[in-house]
């Protein structure tokens, strides 16, 4: 039941994040369309396709992409038995955990503290279109949390033998 | 070096052994600097916003991820293939030679070498296994070269990554990128001829005339693609942000309406995976930001750049101790950590020593390619093999001799910076 249930909010995440995609790049037609062929260029279009991008981006971070999508150094994980494996994934998720916890109050009224500036041409009040940055602060200390519950649990020898899929790093 | 630097780096490693991911590695050495320094924590809320939020040439990232993707899910690259067969397919070696031809095209239409080897080298991949009975690990090992000229040949986007940690032009760096790009493919079509010749690798089979025009005819519509995205860019029509999202607007239509095999599912998927890697790769651009601010703050790259001044370095021996440096650390360490965080920290010292950043970006980005190839830790070969099945030490058997004419190449492009600059200077950059 609740593993059916964290599948359809990953699964409602991962359509509303390709839709998102989506409507900044007819986003960015449409401007383009405006400036080249009305020659009426939408000053605000850039600013929302950026808008939509960092919620995008943070969100689909926080809710869709998987641990073995990340690009992670496994020089050392690689030559060390399921034990030891383990006991590297549960340090490192411990560590994560911990120091988000630890930065999350500071981080969340950072963004808070912003309502009083605007963005250049929406207006928008900034600290609502930062607080995806929060929600992806707050994904990671419960993601690192949900792992060691994982990790201290009688399947945690699945937690170990995923190879990590770097096909999604198209940085280069 | 100063203190709160030092528990940085010390973090770097230790998180690195903690297997965290390159992004939330970069997050936390960045809390523990601020920590150390006594900072406050929200800077990393204004360094990765903010910072994100003003550059809007990142938004040129996920539109050529975009525009790459369409390109993959159509049927452009089997095209371009069958063209690139009928031209250079009939040699020895043939199909190795097609693979790099077939990469030269695509890299002209696409930003980057891990979304070239998954897509176009898949099909490589499988015609020299089937077609030409090449070894498992040396199909492997071609295709993973020849994906290296992605982001050489414009447009790329390790080049526009690196047009905003320098200021250098996206304009002149995408014209500094071909000459180099097409050297790459010479160097690597020459190394095949002779593991042809030595192993005696298959002929391929040869087109006949009255075939020709028609299998050119089918890739011609693809092919204007790169006029689109780059005439658009050097024409000074668009600015690299919409060219590429033109150039995903012009792949779609071709897609939808002249090939038609973008239905609706596979259009989804096609913006779902753009979703995903635009992700990855905007979080490991953003997340640097912290660590780069702080080693802008501690004043790393400049105590960096007065320590070579003192040295008395040449602009040529730094940039052969920069690139040999960078050899080495790209066998262990990923790209992405090479471009984004020890590129910025030399900058100051190439700038103070006169060095054409242009040419300087050029040159890092063959190298960073080549560390994305050079095992034990190269991201391209652990792709290839998580899609193919081929296992790393095989691949890791063939690739090494590929990575001999790269550098080759690489050294070649230090010695003499007229190689890259001369397009740009043709086209009027003053360097």
């Amino acid at each position: 039941m609740l593993s059916r249930l964290a599948h359809l909010f990953t699964r409602t995440a991962e359509v509303l994040s390709t839709l998102a995609f989506a409507a900044m790049f007819v986003l960015f037609l449409a401007g383009i369309f405006a400036r080249y062929v009305l020659g009426k260029p939408l000053a605000w279009s850039d600013e929302l396709i950026m808008v939509i991008f960092l919620w995008v981006v943070f969100l689909t971070e926080a809710f869709v992409i998987t641990e073995r999508e990340q690009v992670t150094f496994d020089g050392l994980y690689d030559l060390v038995g399921e034990r030891a494996r383990r006991a590297i994934q549960a340090a490192g998720a411990l560590a994560i955990g911990v120091m988000f916890l630890v930065a999350l109050p500071t981080v969340f009224d950072f963004v808070t503290f912003l309502w009083r500036e605007r963005t250049n041409a929406l207006q928008w009040r900034l600290d609502v279109v930062y607080f995806c940055f929060v929600v992806y602060w707050a994904s990671v200390v419960v993601r690192a949390a949900f792992k060691l519950v994982r990790l201290a649990g009688p399947n945690w020898r699945n937690e170990v033998t995923v190879a990590s899929d770097g096909s999604a790093n198209v940085l280069g | 070096m100063k203190d709160p630097v030092l528990w940085m780096c010390v973090a770097f490693v230790v998180f690195a052994m903690l297997r965290f991911s390159i992004a939330l590695m970069m997050f936390s050495c960045g809390l523990v600097y601020l920590w150390a320094s006594r900072q406050d924590i929200g800077l990393i809320v204004d360094q990765t916003l903010n910072s994100a939020f003003q550059l809007n040439v990142l938004l040129a990232v996920p539109m050529f991820i975009l525009a790459g993707n369409v390109m993959n899910a159509s049927t452009i690259s089997e095209r371009i293939w069958a063209a690139a067969d009928a031209v250079i397919g009939r040699t020895r070696a043939g199909l190795g030679h097609v693979t790099v031809l077939m990469n030269v095209v695509i890299s002209s239409m696409s930003g980057s070498a891990v979304s070239d080897a998954a897509g176009a080298g898949m099909v490589a991949i499988q015609m020299m296994r089937k077609v030409g009975n090449y070894p498992a690990g040396l199909a492997v090992a071609i295709t993973a070269a020849a994906s290296c000229l992605g982001p050489v040949i414009p447009p790329s986007i390790p080049m526009v990554i690196y047009a905003i940690l320098s200021g250098a032009s996206v304009g002149a760096l995408f014209l500094a990128g071909v000459i180099p790009g097409l050297l790459m493919a010479v160097s690597l079509s020459v190394l095949i001829a002779w593991i042809g010749w030595r192993r005696n690798l298959p002929y391929g089979k040869s087109v006949t005339w009255r075939e020709l025009p028609c299998v050119f005819a089918r890739a011609a519509i693809p092919m204007t693609l790169p006029v689109v995205l780059l005439g658009g860019i050097w024409g000074g029509v668009f600015t690299p942000t919409e060219a590429a999202a033109v150039a995903a607007f012009w792949a779609l239509l071709i897609g939808m309406f002249i090939y038609r095999n973008l239905g609706p599912k596979t259009l989804f998927a096609v913006f779902a995976v753009s979703a995903r890697q635009s992700t990855v790769v905007m979080m490991l651009i953003v997340s640097s930001f912290i660590v780069n601010f702080a080693l802008e703050r501690e004043g790393v790259a400049a105590g960096l750049a007065g320590w070579i001044e003192h040295l008395n370095l040449s602009p040529l021996g730094f940039q052969l101790v920069v690139n040999v440096a960078f050899l080495i650390l790209g066998t262990v360490l990923d790209g992405a950590v090479l471009l984004l965080v020890f590129v910025p920290v030399l900058l100051p010292a190439a700038k103070s020593l006169g060095i054409d950043l242009v040419h300087f970006g050029v040159v890092v980005i063959i190298n960073f390619m080549i560390a994305q190839i050079t095992p034990p830790y190269g991201l391209i070969l652990f792709v290839l093999s998580a899609l193919t099945g081929v296992p790393v030490r095989e691949i890791n058997r063939e690739i090494w001799q590929f990575c001999v004419p790269l550098t080759v190449v690489l050294f070649l492009l230090v010695l003499f910076p007229a190689i890259t600059l001369w397009l740009p200077w043709v086209f009027g950059y003053k360097g």
